[in-house]
C-alpha cells in the first residue's frame, strides 16, 4: 500500500473514531443534563480504558463534573503512535452523583504492514487489534480534594470488562488463552493542596488483578500462565497555576509477563511522562511521551522491539 | 519499579517537609496581612454576591459582620493570631442544606479574587487547604 493510501487509512480511522465519540455522546448527553458543581479538573483526563484517570492509570475520581446530586461525563479520543504501531482509543463515560463511573470504549490498534509479518505471512495489509472496554467504578471512600487535615486518599474500586474482537488473528497466533478479561482494580488518589512549593500535587496509587497481555489487546492469560496477577500502577502530577489548569506529571504501569509464544514474546511496564491542560469544565487536553517497553515484532531475531512515542489525548466533559 | 519508589519517597518526604515548614513567614505573611487578607475577602464576598449560584443564601445576611467574621476566620487558620469568635462552621450553616456544589462555588469566587489579588501560588493553595476540611461541617447540614 502507498503512503497515500496508508494517510487515507489513518483519516478515515480518525474519522469513523470521531463520529463513533460523537455517537456515544450523545447517548450519553440526554442523562447528563451539563451540571458541573466539581471543581476544575476533579474530574482528571480519561485512561487508554476509558475510565477517569492520567494516561494509562484509572484514578479513584469519578468523570465528569457531577456533584453528590449531579450527574456529568466526558467523551475522548486518544492517540498513541509508537514505530510500526498506532494506538487509537475512543469512547464516553457517565458520571454518576460523584460516585459511580460507567464507561465504554473502543481500542482500536493498527499494525503497520511490517511488524508482525511473521504472523500475517507477508499479507501487505495493515491490520487492525481491536477490543472493547466496559468499565465500572465505585468511590468507596474518602475525598481527594477537601480532606486536607488528614493522609486518607479518596478510594475507589472499579471492573474493566475486556472484549477483544480480533482473537483468533495475532492474539492467538501469539499463544494468548482467551478473547475476553475482567480487570478489577483499586484506585487511592490524593491531591496536597500546596504540597510542592507551594503547588498543589496530585498522587495517585492503584492495584490491578488482570490476566491481560498488552492490556487485552493481545488476548488474556498464554498456554503457561492462566492466573490472575496483581500490578501496580502509579501517577504523580504538579499543578503549575494556581488555577489548576496544567498539570505536569509522569505514569507508570506496571505489567505482569505471560509469556506468550512460550516466552519469545515480552511485555514491559509502560511509562508515561505528561502535561495537561485543563481551561475550563468542558475540554482538556492531554501530551504524553510514552514509553511503552518491548512489542512484539516478527522483522527482529529477538521478535521484540522497545517502542516509544506521542500520546495526545482529547477529552470533552459535559 | 525501584526508581519509582525512590521518586514518590523523595515526594512526600518533599510533601512533609512544605507541611512543616511554610518558609519562614506565616500563611497571614504571605497574603499581605490584615491590609492583604481583608482584600481578598472584600472581592471575594463582591464575588459570591455577584454569584447567581449561591448568592441567594445571603440574601438576609450582614454583610459587614460577615466580611469581619472572614478576615478573623483567615487570619486564625493562617497563624496570624487572631482568634476566630463567630459561630462553629456546623451551627452557622444549620438548616442551609448547603450542597457540595454551593460550596465548590464559594470556593471558585474565592480562587478568583486571590487570582485577581496576584496572591503567590503557594498562600493561595495554602489557605485553600486550611479551609479545606471545613467542608464536611458546612455541606448538607
Amino acid at each position: 500500500m502507498s503512503v497515500r493510501g496508508l494517510k487515507n487509512q489513518k483519516l478515515r480511522s480518525i474519522v469513523a473514531s470521531c463520529s463513533m465519540v460523537l455517537g456515544l455522546a450523545a447517548v450519553a448527553m440526554p442523562v447528563a443534563h451539563a451540571e458541573n458543581g466539581r471543581l476544575l479538573a476533579t474530574g482528571g483526563a480519561t485512561q487508554i480504558e476509558g475510565s477517569a484517570g492520567g494516561g494509562i492509570v484509572p484514578w479513584a475520581l469519578i468523570s465528569g463534573y457531577g456533584t453528590e446530586d449531579e450527574i456529568g461525563g466526558t467523551a475522548f479520543v486518544t492517540r498513541v503512535g509508537v514505530p510500526n504501531y498506532d494506538l487509537n482509543a475512543y469512547g464516553a463515560s457517565v458520571g454518576f452523583y460523584d460516585r459511580v463511573e460507567l464507561s465504554v470504549a473502543r481500542q482500536d490498534l493498527a499494525l503497520d504492514n511490517t511488524v508482525l509479518s511473521g504472523v500475517t505471512g507477508g499479507n501487505n495489509t495493515p491490520t487492525h487489534l481491536k477490543q472493547d472496554i466496559v468499565g465500572l467504578k465505585v468511590k468507596v471512600a474518602g475525598d481527594a480534594i477537601y480532606a486536607q487535615d488528614t493522609l486518607m486518599p479518596q478510594i475507589s474500586v472499579g471492573i474493566q470488562y475486556k472484549k477483544n474482537k480480533n482473537f483468533d488473528f495475532v492474539p492467538t497466533f501469539l499463544g494468548a488463552k482467551h478473547n475476553s478479561g475482567v480487570d478489577v482494580y483499586v484506585a487511592a488518589t490524593k491531591v496536597f493542596l500546596g504540597g510542592l512549593a507551594g503547588r498543589n500535587v496530585l498522587l495517585n496509587a492503584t492495584i490491578r488483578g488482570t490476566k491481560a497481555n498488552q492490556m487485552g489487546l493481545l488476548g488474556f492469560g498464554s498456554q503457561t500462565d492462566d492466573q490472575y496477577h496483581a500490578v501496580f500502577e502509579g501517577s504523580v502530577g504538579v499543578f503549575l497555576d494556581p488555577a489548576n489548569t496544567v498539570l505536569i506529571g509522569a505514569e507508570y504501569r506496571q505489567k505482569h509477563d505471560n509469556k506468550l509464544l512460550g516466552g519469545a514474546i515480552k511485555e514491559d511496564a509502560y511509562k508515561d511522562a505528561y502535561i495537561a491542560y485543563i481551561p475550563n469544565k468542558r475540554f482538556a487536553l492531554v501530551a504524553a511521551y510514552a514509553d511503552l517497553g518491548n512489542l512484539p515484532d516478527t522483522t527482529v531475531a529477538s521478535l521484540n522491539s522497545k517502542k516509544r512515542g506521542l500520546y495526545l489525548s482529547a477529552q470533552l466533559s459535559f | 519499579m525501584k526508581r519509582i519508589r525512590i521518586v514518590l519517597a523523595g515526594l512526600l518526604a518533599a510533601i512533609s517537609f512544605n507541611v512543616a515548614h511554610a518558609g519562614g513567614t506565616t500563611v497571614y505573611d504571605q497574603l499581605g496581612g490584615k491590609p492583604g487578607v481583608t482584600k481578598i475577602i472584600d472581592d471575594f464576598v463582591g464575588n459570591v454576591l455577584g454569584d447567581s449560584r449561591i448568592n441567594g443564601f445571603f440574601a438576609n445576611a450582614n454583610i459587614p459582620h460577615l466580611k469581619m467574621e472572614l478576615v478573623q476566620q483567615v487570619c486564625s487558620v493562617t497563624d496570624g493570631g487572631c482568634l476566630y469568635t463567630g459561630k462553629d462552621m456546623v451551627d452557622a450553616h444549620k438548616g442551609m442544606k448547603i450542597k457540595d456544589a454551593d460550596f465548590n462555588a464559594l470556593v471558585e469566587d474565592l480562587m478568583k479574587s486571590m487570582q485577581s489579588n496576584n496572591v503567590p501560588i503557594g498562600a493561595q493553595n495554602k489557605l485553600l487547604a486550611a479551609l479545606a476540611p471545613m467542608k464536611r461541617d458546612v455541606d448538607n447540614k
